[in-house]
């Protein structure tokens, strides 16, 4: 299909505009409301309504104030066909087709809209031919080629005629229906029959859990009851032995109480007689202890004499070796005291001899103290008479210097004299006389006033020249500065200054020298001080010398004290050893002392409680004589024979009827009757309670209810697996089919994928790829190795490729019939370069596709190298041909 | 007894027929000229049945004209959730008689004749019931006819006899030798059993069929035991149930094949009241494969069950060459087809068909039905 020409009148703005399109590109230029976007409008709505239509989309494109409608026409081939098609909508409505080829017809109305219809089914995918228009505005959004058939027949014939037809396409939508059946759409889980039996099988699963635990707690009820019943026939025959037992138990206790009552008298008399016979043994003992206490008493008494004799004599002995140890140890102590007095004279001797050599050894160091002390002194008087110090010095040095500075600046403009003296001759010089030597040289200078005197033969003035006034007056004051200085130094030139500054210095270090010898000789100690401990010894020595008993000039005196050390040492361990036996001595005479005391008080006590046993036992024998006593324990023996062979008996008795256990055994006995009552009391109970469950269980009919749910739950298990079975039949099928079909798709976009690859090359660069989705729009674009998805491009991005894909759907079809490529107002988001590469891509798929481009930018286009060009202006009503 | 394969108003068929035997057991006593029916356990499926079952029977129990003995089983024990301690059993006249102990019945109604059981009072015994009580009888009177009852299973054809309850035989034919009885009436097993050479010891079978695995049901045994007829007593075996519970093998590979299973099948009688496991083998084809699930699809509601044992199933269904030029299939449709006919290829040999290849197959029948055989 090509469109050759397109005419308005009375359409929106445009009260009559006609554009002439070329079989290539051709571009429509002009302003905002100049009409372009109504020629496209135009041309959708004379194809697709009739014109009777009363759409509010009609009824808008008519201006308001005119008689006439709007009317749009279209000269274009298609197929075998030349025709001219118009149509006025809204007023005066009309349709005309006009065929020029094949053969020459007119028709109008309807009858032209359905022929031109036919003719445009025949010939064009007018779905295809929708969906590639790209209107202002849209420029972002993806195609819609669903409906076209071309395009899938270009496609499938481009991918080898792998798609499918309609009978694959119902086959498809079966199978989904099927899996549809059991599983969900997007999750995939189970649905209808087959969850619905899931569902009642885990509700008969539960059914059947519970209706056979129920089942199981009957069994138990059952087999408890069976056991109660079991119990309560021991208990039953039980029963009666246990009451008999009783009853003879409880006979053989009272018996066992009468027996146990006459023993207890028994026991009562033997009692009563083995106290009496221990009370008369009691007082037969208690005499013969006192007879047999009265004979130790005398016994000891005697010994204790003989003792006491023995100790006296022992307790003399002892004082007598006493008094020998002390008599002994006291000579001992006197020859130590001598002996002492010894070791302190000798040690006197010592001490004077020490003392005597430390005094000589002071009076030299006094000597040489004295003698340092004095050469300091006249140092010191020495040094009292050097007055330049360094500062003084210093300051002659520096007035010298300033001097002979004055006098070279003064020489250097005045004339000087220099007398040489050829013999010895007095000077006056300025007043001051002065003897000069043969030989000596008086230079004086003429820069100041001054006279000179020989003798009396000779006196020279000097007057100075003028110009070294105010120098010379400088120098006269720092040469009498200096002359000042030099006078109260006591020197008279800066010579004898500097002599005198050297002898200082030698001086000081003299001193220096002085004090450190006095401070070895002296130890920091000053002169008085030594003087004083030389007197405080001197008076020692004499003390020393009073009381010294030996002379110290003995040579043998160290000798002589260790002899007398060793001595006194030997008396001290001899004085040692008599102190020990004396000691010893004084405790055994202590000891016998102590030992006779107790003798004698021992003999006292003997005596003093033989008196009182002796009372005792003649009171006794006063009272009751020990014949009498003996006789009563002799009948009280035989009363408690007596006794105790009658308990005997009766205790035998008691041991055959088992006292201890019988109590026991009826206490037991009467415990395990109430207990077995009890027991068969409460079995009955339960018995009775088990029976009234067991009643209300099998009213339940338990048994047949669960027979029921096992069978329906086996019924549905199976029923389950058929359907799952056919679940996973259809699941398999819908999932092999549905891949295959994806598969298919993907092979069957892939020749449009590779137009639009071929062009996008160009537009983005070498490595530039897209990846179509099933229902071929622009998944993704790759670029330099990354994968961006189309949504996420930018806004140029996004209207490149929406061209490139339209352009490449209308290459695909081109072969057949091929059909217009309409582009409203695009590449508005295009860069200058990317708009020329879109150009020639534009340029290039104009030689097998009409394109009409329409735009308000022709600088766009500019780039487009073989087009031609329409300028529409607004309101225009005349045609305005290619520039 | 509820039987799962069998449902809704087969089920209920099953259980009416079972409480009509006792009237049918009437109507054979009278054309045979029995003088009483003993029961060897077992009436009652459990004792938690439902109440009306319990009365439906005993109401027709009442009718009963006979003497009976019914003798509890391990599925109706005398314990204390017994059947028989209803008021419904209470109720039933003298001649319906339980067994409850050891105690012999003598009755002046039938003369020379003692009966007596070993009942089982709980479902699992630690001892020989039957054994006990032949060991506390003393030989019979003469002229006289002792019939004892018991239930279990006995020794001699049981493959482990370790269990305590098991039935010695050995004792029972020892007290045979002793006179002690003259015949023992067993119960317990659903299959008519003679088990001694004396033909003194049977099992009954079970008077309607249950299950598919017992060999000849549906009887009852007619006995004369009388003293004086030896050696042998005669027993003869006389058809009472109407179920048959059937298990059809058969080997499909053709259409000629599958026509033979219908023939098969429509040849059996009473329909109603039988009950069909398919067990079948073979390799056919897609539309033979559908013809089957036809087949079975018409069948399944004239029988009181009709299914096919999967586990003894053995069924391939593969797509042949025909079909596959009769569906014409074209584009991914024929990618799905030739992918799925290769799945349902993998398994070699005599190996059980894999799960996958199953799943294959029967996509492959789904596909075939979906396209209306032709695309």
């Amino acid at each position: 299909m090509q469109l050759l020409r397109i005419k308005l009148e009375n359409w929106r703005g445009v009260e009559a505009a006609e554009i002439r399109l070329d079989a290539g590109i051709t571009i429509v230029e002009g302003d905002n409301e100049a009409g372009k976007s109504s020629f496209i409008e135009a041309l959708n709505l004379l194809f697709r309504e009739r014109d009777s239509t009363k759409k509010q989309e009609l009824k808008r494109v008519t201006p308001k104030g005119i008689d006439t409608g709007s009317m749009v026409e279209v000269e274009l081939t298609v197929g075998e066909y030349h025709l001219t098609y118009s149509k006025t909508f809204n007023k005066k409505s009309a349709t005309t087709l006009l065929i020029h080829k094949p053969q020459s017809l007119q028709l109008v109305g309807t009858e032209a809209h359905d022929r031109v219809l036919q003719i445009l089914d025949n010939s064009i995918d007018y779905s295809l031919w929708q969906a590639i228009q790209l209107e202002q505005g849209s420029e972002f959004s993806q195609v819609s080629f669903k409906n076209s058939d071309s395009l899938a027949q270009a496609l499938d014939n481009a991918a080898g005629g792998r798609g499918a037809g309609d009978g694959e396409s119902v086959l498809l939508a079966k199978a989904q229906k099927e899996y549809l059946k059991y599983f969900t759409e997007k999750a995939g889980k189970e649905t209808g029959e087959l969850a619905a039996l899931r569902t009642r099988q885990q509700d008969l699963e539960r059914s059947d859990a519970n209706l056979g635990g129920s089942l199981a707690e009957l069994e138990r009820y059952v087999d408890e009851s069976a056991k109660i019943a079991n119990e309560l026939g021991g208990i039953s025959e039980r029963l009666p032995a246990m009451q008999l037992n009783v009853a003879n138990l409880e006979k053989q206790k009272a018996e066992l109480a009468s027996f146990q009552q006459q023993c207890k008298a028994l026991q009562e008399a033997v009692r009563s007689s083995e106290l009496q016979c221990r009370e008369i043994d009691r007082q037969l003992s208690e005499r013969i202890m006192l007879v047999n206490e009265s004979e130790r008493l005398q016994s000891a008494i005697v010994t204790t004499g003989k003792q006491k004799a023995e100790l006296e004599q022992g307790y003399l002995k002892a004082v007598e070796s006493l008094e020998l140890a002390t008599k002994k140890r006291d000579s001992l102590l006197k020859q130590r005291q001598s002996l002492e007095q010894l070791v302190r004279s000798v040690d006197v001797s010592i001490e004077l001899r020490n003392q005597k050599l430390q005094l000589h050894k002071l009076e030299q160091q006094h000597l040489q103290l004295v003698s340092a002390q004095k050469e300091l002194d006249d140092l010191e008087s020495e040094f009292a008479t050097y007055r330049i110090d360094d500062v003084v010095i210093n300051r002659i040095e520096k007035l010298e210097q300033q001097r002979r500075d004055f006098e070279i600046k003064i020489g250097g403009s005045s004339a000087g004299i220099r007398l040489q003296f050829l013999k010895d001759t007095r000077v006056t010089n300025n007043g001051r006389q002065q003897l000069y030597k043969t030989g000596e040289d008086l230079t004086a200078d003429t820069s100041s006033r001054s006279t000179l005197q020989l003798d009396d033969s000779l006196r020279i003035e000097i007057t100075p020249a003028a110009d070294n006034f105010e120098l010379t007056i400088e120098y006269q004051k720092t040469k009498k500065a200096l002359e000042e200085l030099l006078i109260d130094c006591g020197v008279k030139s800066p010579l004898e200054a500097r002599a005198a500054h050297r002898k200082r210095a030698e001086t000081i270090a003299r001193q220096r020298e002085m004090r450190k010898n006095l401070k070895a000789i002296s130890g920091d100690v000053s002169v008085s001080i030594l003087a004083n401990t030389i007197e405080g010894m001197r008076q020692s020595v004499a003390m020393l010398s009073a009381k010294a008993e030996v002379s110290d000039e003995a040579a043998n005196l160290e000798v002589l004290r260790q002899a007398r050390w060793q001595q006194l040492e030997e008396l001290d361990h001899s004085i040692q050893v008599a102190r020990d036996l004396r000691d010893q001595s004084q405790q055994h005479s202590a000891d016998a002392k102590t030992r006779l005391d107790v003798s004698i008080q021992g003999i006292a006590l003997d005596q003093q409680s033989l008196v009182s046993v002796t009372e005792k036992i003649e009171a006794k024998e006063k009272e009751l004589s020990t014949v009498a006593l003996q006789s009563q324990k002799i009948e009280a023996s035989k009363e408690l024979k007596t006794a105790q062979n009658a308990l005997g008996t009766v205790q035998s008795e008691l041991d055959k009827l088992n006292s201890g256990g019988t109590d026991l055994l009826v206490d037991n006995a009467r415990l395990s009757l109430q207990r077995a009552q009890g027991d068969l009391h409460n079995l009955e109970l339960r018995q009775a309670d088990i029976k009234a469950r067991l009643d209300q269980m099998q009213a339940e009919g338990l048994h047949e209810k669960h027979q029921s749910v096992l069978a329906e739950r086996d019924q549905n298990k199976a029923q389950i697996q058929q359907i799952t079975r056919r679940a996973r039949a259809a699941e398999k099928l819908w999932k092999t089919l549905i891949r295959y079909q994806r598969e298919a798709q993907r092979t069957y976009a892939r020749p449009l994928a590779e137009r639009v690859v071929a062009m996008g090359t160009v537009v983005f660069g070498d490595d530039f790829s897209v990846e179509l989705s099933e229902s071929l729009n622009i998944v993704t674009r790759t670029l330099k190795g990354k994968t961006v998805p189309f949504d996420d491009l930018s806004g140029g991005a996004r209207e490149q490729l929406g061209i490139l894909l339209r352009l490449a759907a209308a290459q695909l079809v081109a072969g057949n019939e091929g059909m217009p490529l309409i582009l409203d107002d695009t590449l508005g988001h295009t860069d200058a370069r990317r708009l020329e590469t879109m150009g020639a891509i534009l340029n290039s798929a104009a030689q097998s596709t009409q394109i009409v481009v329409m735009t308000c930018y022709p600088a766009r286009y500019s780039y487009v190298g073989n087009a031609k060009v329409v300028r529409l202006q607004q309101q225009q009503s005349s045609l305005f041909e290619a520039l | 007894m509820t039987r799962y394969f069998l449902k809704g108003e087969a089920q209920a068929r099953f259980t009416q027929d079972r409480i009509d035997l006792i009237p049918g057991l009437a109507d054979l006593c009278e054309k045979h000229g029995a003088g009483f029916v003993v029961v060897c356990g077992d009436v009652f499926d459990s004792n938690h049945v439902a109440p009306q079952t319990v009365v439906r029977a005993a109401e027709k129990l009442s009718r009963f004209a006979y003497p009976m003995f019914i003798l509890p089983g391990n599925h109706d024990p005398l314990n204390a959730a017994s059947v028989y301690d209803t008021e419904a059993f209470k109720a039933l006249p003298d001649h319906i008689m339980v067994v409850r102990d050891h105690a012999i019945y003598r009755s002046d109604k039938l003369p020379s004749i003692e009966i007596v059981g070993a009942p089982w009072f709980n479902k699992q015994p630690t001892i020989d019931l039957c054994g006990q009580l032949v060991d506390s009888l003393e030989p019979v009177a003469a002229g006289v006819t002792r019939i004892v009852l018991a239930h279990g299973q006995l020794d001699s054809l049981m493959p482990d006899t370790s269990h305590p309850a098991c039935l010695s035989q050995e004792k029972i034919t020892a007290a045979l030798a002793e006179q002690k009885l003259h015949y023992l009436a067993l119960g317990d097993r659903h299959s008519v059993t003679d088990c001694h050479a004396s033909g003194r010891i049977w099992y009954s079978g079970t008077p309607v069929a249950t299950d598919f695995t017992e060999t000849a049901p549906n009887k009852v045994l007619l006995v004369d035991a009388s003293v004086g007829i030896d050696p042998r007593p005669r027993v003869e075996e006389i058809e009472t149930g109407q179920w048959r519970f059937s298990r059809v093998q058969k080997s499909i590979d053709t259409k000629e094949d599958l026509l033979g299973l219908q023939e098969q099948l429509e040849k059996i009688e009473n329909k109603e009241r039988t009950s069909v496991l398919l067990s079948l083998s073979g390799s056919v084809s897609l539309s033979i494969s559908a013809d089957l699930d036809l087949l079975v699809e018409q069948h399944r509601d004239l029988f009181a069950s009709l299914r096919i044992d999967e586990l003894r199933t053995d069924l391939s269904v593969v797509p042949d060459q025909l079909e596959y030029e009769e569906m014409s299939l074209s584009g991914y449709a024929r990618d799905c087809w030739d992918e799925l006919a290769e799945q349902a290829k993998q398994s070699g040999g005599d190996a059980p068909i894999s799960e996958e290849a199953q799943v294959a197959r029967d996509a492959l029948a789904l596909m075939y039905r979906l396209a209306d055989r032709g695309l």
